[in-house]
């Protein structure tokens, strides 16, 4: 979205900008509660919301914001004179930022996901009126628990939460942390 | 190769208009120039023909092929076959010398052995050969700027459009990076525009050059042409050093005769001034002959002046005097001492008028 947003011709590319901090702005749980109608309207058979594609979705608009603000700066730093020289050498747009944009900006992409994962990992609000029994958040789990004062899982929900994120990070190190030649 | 027509181009960024109608022929396998100042709308007019920008209206075309039509036709850049180098030369950092110049190829799907061979080409014609496995950041930046070369003609492109490609180097490289260039773009004979600021570059290796100003042409021709007739007194005062001199013909007076304020004698001016009134004069500094111990008698314009400041020069020393209420910059091979009076003779056919503006 960020490219779209700013290496694209998108007609509407400046109020994209502005779109990706909406979901932000306001109360998480009034983010839960839009896409919980928006489900309700637009999907009559319910398959969306009850799933884990339809809480991955409102988790992923909910902080497109944050992964927004760590890709763009890595985006703003490579010149648009790389991905017009792709377009002149006979690239069409996607494949020019495949190559080229994309491609040099893979180091910010990852620390990008690497917070959304975070961000994600952390966050309950969104999933307040989505989640089912069989769709549990463990953002949300800890907070029912720690309202029933089940110190004991809280904590090792806590741990369990540390150890993915330091799982992540070692995998995104190792596969994504190459340095690009500049 | 192809010529190029663009016809009657115009584009706008907001308020602000940028090209005003702009008429272009460059011939097949001419090198042309765009000169001007910034914000003159030279690189607009090269960008427009890479298909980095969408004019307004217009039409170009590359030979026979629309590439640009209004709003019926706008070829996207990837297919227009331009060979462009930028001023940052936007030499792709994580791909090596060879990567970068096969890159065209590749989308063009040319099989793996006609790539190689191909790419070896172009690298040897530009002077890289043994380079292909460095990445740009092992590249000086005159290396650098063939690589870019390199990758726009790799394809081989239709036409090859330099953006500023000699602004980043330092003075000596830019010099041999241009009459280099210059030789290579004479022996592929790839029809070639060519943007620039810099009148030396300009003069120096263009066939035709266009000068801009403000998004309108000021004058079309041959760098001789530019410089020794230079249309009008922007292109006079753009193009090389010049003295420019406020002047006046009275009415009905013969207008080969020009009053400089502050002189006690007319000027004579061939050809004549455009217009009665106010005018304007150039003369080129080169153009006026110094006498030190005074000019034969029936030497035209020859006005005694005196030196109000010197500077030498290295191969020539440069003066500036007093002529009626203006300075006037001349420049000789002798050294004259300051405060010195002397005569200089303005050669008629030297001095070019122009009518004021309003």
């Amino acid at each position: 979205m960020s490219v779209v947003a700013h290496r694209s011709d998108f007609r509407l590319r400046g109020s994209l900008q502005q779109a990706m901090l909406w979901p932000r702005m306001m109360p998480g749980l009034v983010c839960g509660m839009a896409f919980f109608w928006a489900f309700v309207l637009l999907d009559p058979t319910d398959t969306l919301r009850g799933s884990l594609w339809g809480l991955g979705l409102a988790f992923a608009v909910r902080n497109l914001a944050i992964g927004y603000s760590a890709f763009y700066p890595a985006l703003a730093a490579i010149g648009r004179d790389l991905d017009l020289a792709a377009r002149t050498s006979g690239a069409g747009w996607w494949r020019s930022m495949i190559s080229i944009s994309l491609r040099l900006s893979i180091p910010a992409m990852a620390t990008c996901f690497v917070l959304l994962f975070v961000s994600m990992l952390n966050d309950a609000d969104p999933a307040v009126f989505l989640v089912t029994d069989e769709t549990p958040v463990m953002g949300l789990t800890m907070l029912q628990l720690a309202a029933t004062s089940t110190g004991g899982a809280v904590a090792a929900f806590g741990v369990i939460q540390m150890l993915l994120t330091v799982a992540v990070l070692a995998i995104g190190r190792l596969f994504l942390g190459k340095r690009i030649h500049a | 190769m192809p010529d190029l027509t663009l016809t009657g181009l115009a584009k706008s960024f907001g308020a602000n208009t940028v090209l005003h109608d702009l008429d272009l022929h460059v011939e097949d396998g001419e090198l042309f120039t765009l000169l001007g100042p910034s914000g003159c709308g030279k690189s607009t007019t090269l960008w427009s023909i890479a298909g980095l920008h969408s004019p307004d209206s217009g039409r170009i075309a590359f030979g026979d092929r629309v590439v640009f039509d209004g709003a019926r036709v706008d070829v996207p850049p990837e297919k227009r076959n331009c060979g462009v180098v930028f001023q940052s030369y936007a030499v792709w950092p994580h791909l090596t010398v060879l990567d970068n110049v096969a890159y065209p190829l590749k989308l063009r799907k040319v099989p793996r052995r006609d790539r190689a061979r191909r790419v070896e080409e172009v690298l040897e014609l530009v002077e890289l050969g043994g380079l292909e496995d460095r990445y740009p950041h092992e590249l000086s930046g005159g290396q650098q700027q063939r690589v870019a070369l390199a990758r726009a003609l790799a394809h081989p492109p239709d036409l090859l459009l330099l953006d500023e490609p000699f602004s980043n180097l330092d003075a000596k490289l830019r010099e041999r990076a241009r009459d280099w260039l210059r030789i290579l773009q004479q022996r592929i004979g790839v029809t070639t525009v060519f943007v620039t600021h810099d009148q030396d570059e300009a003069l120096s290796m263009s066939d035709r050059i266009m000068v801009m100003d403000g998004g309108r042409v000021r004058q079309v021709g041959s760098p001789e042409e530019i410089y020794h007739e230079p249309a009008d007194e922007f292109v006079a005062d753009f193009i090389g050093t010049v003295n420019v001199l406020g002047a006046h013909v009275p009415a009905g007076a013969d207008r080969s005769q020009v009053w400089v304020e502050g002189l006690g004698q007319p000027l004579a001016v061939s050809p004549a001034a455009p217009a009665e009134g106010d005018v304007r004069l150039a003369i080129r500094p080169e153009r006026i002959v110094v006498h030190p111990s005074g000019a034969p008698a029936a030497t035209p314009n020859a006005v005694t002046v005196k030196v109000r400041s010197q500077a030498f020069l290295g191969d020539h020393y440069r003066y500036v005097v007093a002529l009626g209420d203006h300075e006037l910059v001349v420049r000789t091979l002798s050294r004259i001492d300051h405060g010195t009076e002397l005569t200089v003779e303005l050669p008629p056919e030297a001095i070019r008028t122009y009518a004021a503006q309003a």
